[in-house]
């Protein structure tokens, strides 16, 4: 073949790569060489108000994020006309006794997992499939005051906010009447609904009919129980989950 | 840790991977950058490019391939973009410094040769130098040294061969394999 190398160009190939090689080991890198790197790749990482971690994400992450967005705005919407609609309408939006008055609403404050459940009294499950179900952020909601400047139980509830494993993203809020004051799946492949298990209003995702892929509720005792079978888990073994857990 | 883990790490948002795959890979990256460029400041903006260039597209690395030869294409089309504006070979590498070194690599200890061999590589057309230096000092495959210059696996031959034959020319290499010549098929 005209361009192959004749062997005496391929020594001289090798011979030339040896002679670079010993040329360049003069070369080194200078000290301090990671940190330019550092300030345009890896950016310092926040929690945002909405949870999530901010800063530079690989453009998949970007594209995930915005879908998830997307469909959170789409399942919001969803969610709310169907649990206006809806017949456990009584049930989810229940008002505690002690907040049937107007109320002032005050902006959630941010906590952790342990001083929400020791100031809200709530006893809170973790997931039981982690990491794949992630608990992005745990807020306390405030304390609700009528419009005689009254204030109630304080902290009114909890707000849990997790992440599935694909797209999705749990949101359930939780007062401390025991009631579910709602909650609402964000993402696009599975449908959630609110049931009734054993009296106690629950809301349970599906990954495919009949398999449950989490169930979460407020029973009467303001204990608050989050439980996440594996997918592909039939639902009965969900149930019994919960059931052992209660 | 092995690179892979390393690569999941950057993947996962662990600075401390994207470190160590910097530690890692800095001082090939740069020496690349310095043959291609022939300058030290280019080279180490081209290193630096090229490294930026790689971790921010890490995520298209397909699973299981390495690091390397990803920062190699990033450090090439960094070191090209800076010829390209440059449009100058300056002075590359250091006689004096070669000199003081003293030591052979592969059997090569003949300065003259070398010197002969590095002077050879600045008249060198820019893509017949890529191919030199992936090919024979990074010891790349012919097949990733194609992937990496953006060329088909025969362009790599033949510029291959032809900057060999460039570099057979040379006085320097001449006078040292006054046969060469006539043993190129061409």
């Amino acid at each position: 073949m005209r361009d192959e190398l004749s062997q005496d160009l391929a020594v001289l190939g090798r011979e030339f790569g040896a002679a670079l090689r010993a040329e360049l080991a003069l070369v080194a890198p200078g000290a301090g060489g990671w940190a330019p790197v550092r300030a345009r790749v890896v950016q310092p990482v926040r929690i945002t108000s909405a949870g999530f971690r901010d800063g530079r994400r690989p453009r998949w992450r970007h594209q995930r994020m915005a879908l998830v967005a997307a469909a959170a705005l789409t399942a919001a919407a969803l969610a709310g006309g169907i649990a206006l609609a809806s017949s456990a309408r009584s049930l989810i939006l229940r008002p505690h006794p002690a907040q049937s008055a107007p109320t002032v609403s005050q902006p959630a404050q941010q906590t952790d997992l342990r001083t929400a459940e020791a100031t809200a009294g709530f006893h809170i499950l973790r997931v039981t499939d982690y990491p794949r179900a992630r608990l992005v952020k745990v807020e306390t909601l405030p304390p609700s005051v009528t419009e005689q400047g009254v204030s109630v139980a304080a902290p009114s509830g909890v707000r849990l906010t997790y992440m599935l494993s694909g797209q999705n993203v749990i949101v359930g809020e939780f007062r401390s009447d025991g009631s579910a004051s709602g909650a609402t799946v964000f993402g696009g492949d599975r449908q959630g609904a609110l049931e009734t298990v054993d009296g106690h209003q629950t809301y349970v995702t599906y990954s495919d009919t009949g398999q449950v892929t989490g169930m979460m509720w407020a029973t009467a005792e303001a204990s608050v129980v989050v439980g996440f079978g594996g997918p592909g888990q039939p639902r009965s073994v969900a149930v019994e989950f919960v059931e052992h857990l209660r | 840790m092995s690179e892979q883990e390393l690569v999941r790490g950057c993947l996962a948002g662990d600075e401390s991977s994207y470190e160590e795959l910097f530690n890692r890979y800095q001082a090939r990256a740069l020496r690349t950058a310095y043959a291609l460029t022939g300058d030290r400041s280019e080279a180490e903006d081209a290193k630096q490019e090229g490294f930026v260039q790689a971790f921010k597209t890490i995520h298209r690395l397909a699973p299981g391939h390495e690091f390397g030869p990803w920062l190699y294409r990033s450090v090439v089309w960094a070191a090209r973009n800076r010829a390209r504006k440059a449009r100058r070979w300056r002075e590359a590498f250091s006689r004096s410094a070669a000199a003081a070194d003293g030591t052979g690599a592969s059997g090569i200890d003949d300065l003259d040769l070398r010197g002969a061999l590095v002077d050879a590589l600045r008249g060198l057309p820019a893509d017949q130098r890529e191919v030199l230096v992936l090919r024979f000092y990074l010891d790349l495959p012919e097949a990733e040294v194609a992937a990496i210059v953006g060329c088909a696996l025969g362009t790599v031959k033949s510029r291959a061969a032809r900057g060999l034959r460039r570099l057979a020319s040379s006085p320097g290499l001449a006078w040292r394999r006054p046969n060469l010549e006539e043993s190129v098929h061409a």
